[in-house]
């Protein structure tokens, strides 16, 4: 009998598997972008451009085609190239703004239902066109795709932009109590830059949030660790560097509809640079300057807090904190984040600066 | 061959490897979608509910002093047999059928996410081979197998530490069972994702008689809550709620968010090496097909499990697709909590009448 | 056969066209001497038989006979094997018959082991003779528990064997078993102990070795304290020990005489290259043609350059370099040691390097094969590691056909194998499945000695 088997073993294994992915037949797409076409015949169609490593050279090829959907980008794709295309190595989406601004979750979810593609593929919003900025030659970028997926990496890490990747995405796009956010990037002269945090309402894109103010909404969303915060208006320029930050919300719900959340920050840094008049020797000036300094966040974080209230949007998660308050009923009927006029936000900051510095 | 006995130690494995299969994968889904918010907590009481039947069983061992409940029901009444045989070969298919749709469905699922154009009979033949070998060398070898599957497989659970950073309680909110749907069809899912633990009904004649037997089980039993309970804690508290609700497999998301250095995308690995323990589930429930089947029939170990291996393939070949696989299984383990639930009444009410004629 | 009269004849006759053999005759005494002269040595000789024979007469030769080496024997199939075994026969009278041993092996001295060194520790190793080999066991076992059995297999050859075991120790099931297996071969004539073990083997159809055998005293006088049977066979320098498990092929001396911490971390060291030298290649060819997406992004750029060059499939690349590698073990072991170390360094480096460049394989497989290949010799008994490399291309086979998946089905079949092998009614997996945990302290590690049982 288990000689038998054995043959019939022997017989199932001799044709093989017709799965086979040969490395050196695939072409690896590392990056895609998107953008929408507004203008000419083409008008309403997607321009999908993907770039991919080639074996031979390890340079970088793009590929531009126009399709209807991002589903049959791929046949128009694999078309211009010798490889099979796939996308299990996906690293970055580049989504252009005005795609941004239309909404990305039915590209997102492509991603999101293929078991190929990882769901740490990095997510961000590109200001110019995302062809341009892959495409044009970077003669001291070998290929800028990997150079994108490195600035996205190191900005994040220094909290100037979000780390963003489609499972976050769909984590906060899904929930009903905080809105998702993406990094911008941007085509500059001489290079590729970042630039702020993009906010979405839904899947769409609504309003940014420039590069300087991006570290004050990451110290409200806890995430920032360690970096370093300039803070200046036209006489006085300081800047800070972190050590502990401690974030907390604390919701207080009102009699009537109103809403209390107390959002304090505590954290304490020292001082790397300062330009004005005050005497950073004296106890009592540096108290003025952290009182200085505790203000100027404190107005800051208003601004965002008024720009999301402004767009009806909660990027912070405020959302989250309610939720813990409420019971099911209430918060279904308060249609967040719609509601988040009637949310009182009172920052209050705690600066504590720990040293000045290698001189008086 | 099976005059070999193990020791009761062994059950902790092979309670445990019965019980988990590729329900792992898809439970904290299921969950979410049966229970809603914070469903977690289902899983104790449903956990608690399987216990008792656990003593059930216990108490028929403790009764039988160890000997087969085969015997028992064989020796109740005079004409028993009439109605015992028949029922053993329904049961005995039945359990063939059962563990090859098992079997079915964790290839159909491996082969979607891993093989899509590879043909899923292949695995299910390949998967029936190995069955038979394991099957046919004898519980204690099976016992042995299942010990070695669950050192090589258990180091797994140690993958959620790498979500910790991540991991955030806010997620988990303070609604309990709200949004939850068919509280009462989920109850049977989740009890459907315990059972196995059935399987040790038929093992009391191969177990060396020790003092606490049953410990053994019931170890075995609270090592898969944990591990279910740990696995669903941290979907929950990695992802949102309603992300949860939409991911089919979320397990396998989690698994394919981890990133090393010199490996990514573990899934695959550990996806198909879960393959043991799936291996070790069919197994015990073609093993206990079998123990049945030779009740009726007397041919040898090797011919009859070869003729439930093909009996089961044939009967599930029409069930191809995700859904009908899906309905059969549910189908099959609804019938198999049955059993599972009356069975062990039916052996006690046995031993109480023969008690009653005993002392009368 | 018993004759009395004419045996000079009958035993002549028997031992016709040997004509190496000895006849010395002492007329005036009536006596013969017969002996093999390049078994027996000169000493003896000396002091047995010229010595007392040429300076007496008749009257004392009869008191000189009756000294106790003089062992009188009238079977005639027994002088002749005496004879075989370097004895002398001494006929008096052509009537009576007298054995002594005067048997002096032409043998090596004892040399340092060659194939299982250790760092520290005892660097003996057992020689071609069996009684200096029983010497070595019985110096280091200093007991009268120390039992030996003689055994003689082969019919033409009649190969000396003994089986050692520790009364008290060692379960009688197991001495029983194995004697009776020993008694069961039956075959003409036998070089080496590792030609019995293969007729000893159980399911010969396995790629594991079922018996354990080493060239070291020290180890084997070690097999009998944990209560194995051991074996020695006459003109093989190796013992063999029973029952075996898996894990005993994975230790050395080293971890015992070397601190525990050392000892545990070279034997997790050893674990870690049997899993490396089973699924390196494999896991290789799985990845180039099933499961692309697991190589991370530093690493792809790197890996795919190497590969565009290569004209062959992953698994064809895989297996001809496997072959190569094989080719140069071989050779190395074919070789005078000295010519072996060059082919190894001619082979891995020049060939290797000129591999890549040709664009024959990618310079990523050069660096798993050999990583496999080497730690593939760090298992410590040969035996074990010439398995483990044919395991290795039954895996590369298998993952070319299934990816992974084929990997975990010939992991699955290998380990039910493993599982379902005994050896002498004891399971071969044996401190792991069936689990013992007492025992894991010395097996996947080397607890310290005071945590060991008494």
């Amino acid at each position: 009998m288990s000689r038998i088997l054995l043959i019939i073993l022997i017989l199932l294994v001799l044709p093989g598997c017709r799965d086979q992915k040969i490395v050196e037949e695939l072409g690896f797409i590392h990056t895609i972008g998107y953008e929408l076409i507004e203008e000419g015949e083409n008008s309403g169609k997607l321009e999908v451009t993907i770039s991919l490593p080639v074996a031979e050279t390890l340079k970088q090829q793009t590929i531009t085609t126009v399709v209807e959907t991002s589903k049959e980008s791929r046949i128009f794709l694999s078309k211009k190239t010798d490889k099979n295309l796939v996308s299990g190595q996906v690293r970055s989406i580049l989504i252009g703004e005005k795609l941004a601004e239309k909404g990305v979750w039915d590209l997102i979810d492509t991603f999101y239902r293929d078991p190929v593609s990882r769901p740490t593929v990095k997510l961000s919003i590109v200001k110019s066109n995302p062809k341009q900025l892959l495409s044009k030659d970077y003669p001291e970028y070998k290929m800028v795709d990997t150079v994108i997926e490195n600035l996205l990496k190191k900005e994040a890490r220094l909290n100037t932009i979000p780390e963003m990747d489609i499972h976050k995405f769909a984590k906060d796009y899904l929930d009903d109590a905080i809105d998702p956010i993406a990094p911008i990037i941007l085509q500059s002269e001489d290079g590729i830059m970042s630039d702020g945090i993009g906010l979405f309402s839904g899947d769409q894109l609504k309003t940014t949030i420039p590069a300087i103010q991006a570290r004050i909404f990451f110290l409200l969303t806890g995430e920032f660790k360690e970096g370093d915060l300039l803070i200046k208006n036209e006489e006085e320029k300081v800047l800070f560097s972190f050590l502990t930050n401690k974030r907390s919300i604390d919701v207080t719900l009102g009699d009537k509809e109103e809403i209390d959340a107390k959002l304090s920050i505590d954290f304490k840094g020292f001082l790397l640079e300062y330009q004005g008049n005050k005497d950073i020797t004296n106890e009592k000036e540096i108290e003025a300057l952290e009182n200085y300094i505790q203000e100027n966040i404190e107005n800051q974080i208003r601004d965002i807090l008024e720009t999301m209230k402004e767009h009806q949007i909660d990027n912070l998660g405020l959302g989250k904190y309610l939720k813990q308050k409420m019971d099911y009923q209430t918060w279904k009927n308060l249609d967040w984040p719609k509601t988040i006029d009637r949310v009182n936000v009172t920052p209050s900051v705690t600066v504590k600066i720990i040293d000045t510095g290698m001189v008086k | 061959m099976q005059t070999e006995k193990f020791k009761p130690f062994y059950l902790f494995f092979i309670t445990y490897m019965t019980q988990t299969g590729i329900v792992l994968f898809m439970l904290p889904n299921m969950i979410a979608n049966y229970f809603g918010y914070n469903g977690w907590l289902m899983i104790i009481p449903i956990s608690v509910f399987a216990m008792i039947q656990i003593g059930l069983i216990a108490g028929i061992y403790y009764f039988n002093k160890g000997s087969s409940i085969f015997q028992t029901i064989e020796t109740s009444f005079s004409k028993v047999n009439i109605i015992a045989k028949p029922l053993y070969l329904c049961l005995s298919i039945f359990w063939s059928v059962l563990s090859i749709t098992v079997a079915k469905q964790y290839v159909h699922v491996m082969k979607f996410l891993y093989f899509p154009q590879t043909n899923i009979q292949w695995f299910v033949l390949l998967t029936l081979i190995l069955t038979y070998y394991l099957v046919t060398s004898g519980i204690v070898t099976i016992a042995h197998v299942s010990t070695l599957f669950f050192f090589l497989s258990a180091p797994m659970i140690f993958l959620l530490i790498y979500f910790v950073p991540d991991f955030s309680f806010l997620q988990f909110s303070t609604f309990v069972f709200n949004e939850h749907n068919d509280f009462y069809g989920g109850m049977i899912e989740l009890y459907t994702a315990f059972l196995g633990f059935e399987v040790t009904l038929f093992l009391f004649p191969y177990i060396k008689k020790e003092k606490k037997v049953f410990k053994y089980v019931f170890l075995g039993h609270l090592y898969t809550t944990l591990l279910y309970l740990s696995v669903t804690i941290f979907c929950y508290g990695f992802n949102s709620f309603q992300q949860l609700n939409y991911q089919v497999y979320p397990v396998i998301n989690l698994l394919q968010y981890i990133e090393f250095d010199f490996i990514e995308r573990l899934d695959s690995v550990f996806f198909i090496l879960f393959y043991l323990k799936l291996l070790i589930t069919i197994t015990m429930y073609i093993w206990i097909s079998l123990v049945t089947f030779k009740r009726v029939v007397k041919w040898s170990v090797q011919r009859s499990a070869f003729v439930l291996l093909v009996v089961g393939y044939l009967v599930t070949l029409p069930f191809v697709t995700k859904n009908e696989l899906t309905s059969l299984l549910s189908l099959l383990a609804k019938v198999q909590i049955l059993i599972s639930i009356f069975l062990p009444l039916l052996v006690l009410t046995i031993i109480f009448l023969k008690r009653r004629r005993k002392h009368v | 056969m018993y004759i009395n009269k004419n045996l000079s004849v009958h035993v002549k006759d028997r031992l016709d066209y040997c004509d190496d053999l000895v006849i010395r005759t002492f007329p005036e005494l009536k006596i013969e001497v017969l002996y093999f002269g390049h078994l027996v040595g000169e000493e003896e000789l000396k002091n047995n038989i010229l010595q007392p024979f040429s300076n007496t007469n008749e009257e004392e030769v009869k008191i000189i006979l009756r000294r106790k080496q003089y062992q009188q024997e009238e079977d005639i199939n027994l002088m002749v094997k005496g004879v075989l075994e370097g004895k002398a026969l001494i006929i008096y009278q052509n009537s009576l018959a007298y054995v002594v041993d005067i048997y002096v092996p032409k043998t090596r001295s004892v040399t340092p082991a060659e194939i299982e060194t250790v760092i520290v520790g005892s660097k003996e190793a057992f020689i071609e003779d069996i009684g200096t080999n029983l010497s070595m066991i019985r110096r280091r076992v200093k007991s009268d528990c120390l039992k030996v059995l003689s055994y003689n297999i082969g019919t033409i050859t009649q190969t000396k064997m003994y089986l050692l075991y520790i009364e008290g120790i060692t379960s009688p099931i197991l001495v029983k078993g194995l004697q009776e297996k020993i008694k069961n071969i039956d075959i003409k004539g036998v070089n080496d102990l590792n030609q019995v073990i293969q007729y000893l083997d159980k399911k010969p159809l396995s790629v594991f070795p079922q018996y354990f055998t080493t060239e070291r005293p020290d180890v084997s006088a070690s097999k009998l304290f944990e209560g194995r049977v051991l074996c020695l066979m006459d003109g093989s320098p190796y013992s063999l020990s029973t029952p075996t498990n898996f894990f005993e092929f994975f230790q050395s001396p080293d971890d015992y005489n070397q601190r525990w911490l050392l000892g545990t971390l070279s034997r997790l060291l050893r674990f870690a290259a049997l899993f490396i030298t089973l699924f390196a290649s494999a896991f290789y060819v799985a990845v180039s043609m099933f499961h692309y997406e697991i190589i991370p992004v530093k690493l792809l750029h790197e890996y795919i350059q190497s590969r565009s060059k290569v004209p062959f499939n992953p698994v064809i690349e895989a297996l001809i370099i496997e072959c190569i590698i094989e080719l140069l073990r071989e050779a190395g072991a074919r070789l005078p040691s000295k010519i072996g170390q060059t082919i190894g360094i001619v082979g891995g480096i020049v060939i290797g390097t000129a591999a890549v460049e040709a664009g024959f394989t990618s310079s990523v497989l050069i660096i798993v094969v050999s990583i496999s290949a080497i730690s593939s010799f760090v298992v410590p008994h040969i035996i074990m590691t010439a398995s483990l490399r044919i395991t290795r291309f039954f895996f590369i086979i298998l993952s070319s056909i299934f990816g992974f998946f084929g990997i975990i089905v010939g992991f699955t079949i290998i380990m039910i194998h493993l599982c379902r092998l005994k050896n002498l009614g004891e399971y071969y997996l044996k401190p792991i499945s069936p689990i013992f945990l007492m025992d894991i302290k010395d097996t996947i590690v080397r607890a310290p000695y005071q945590f060991f049982k008494k």
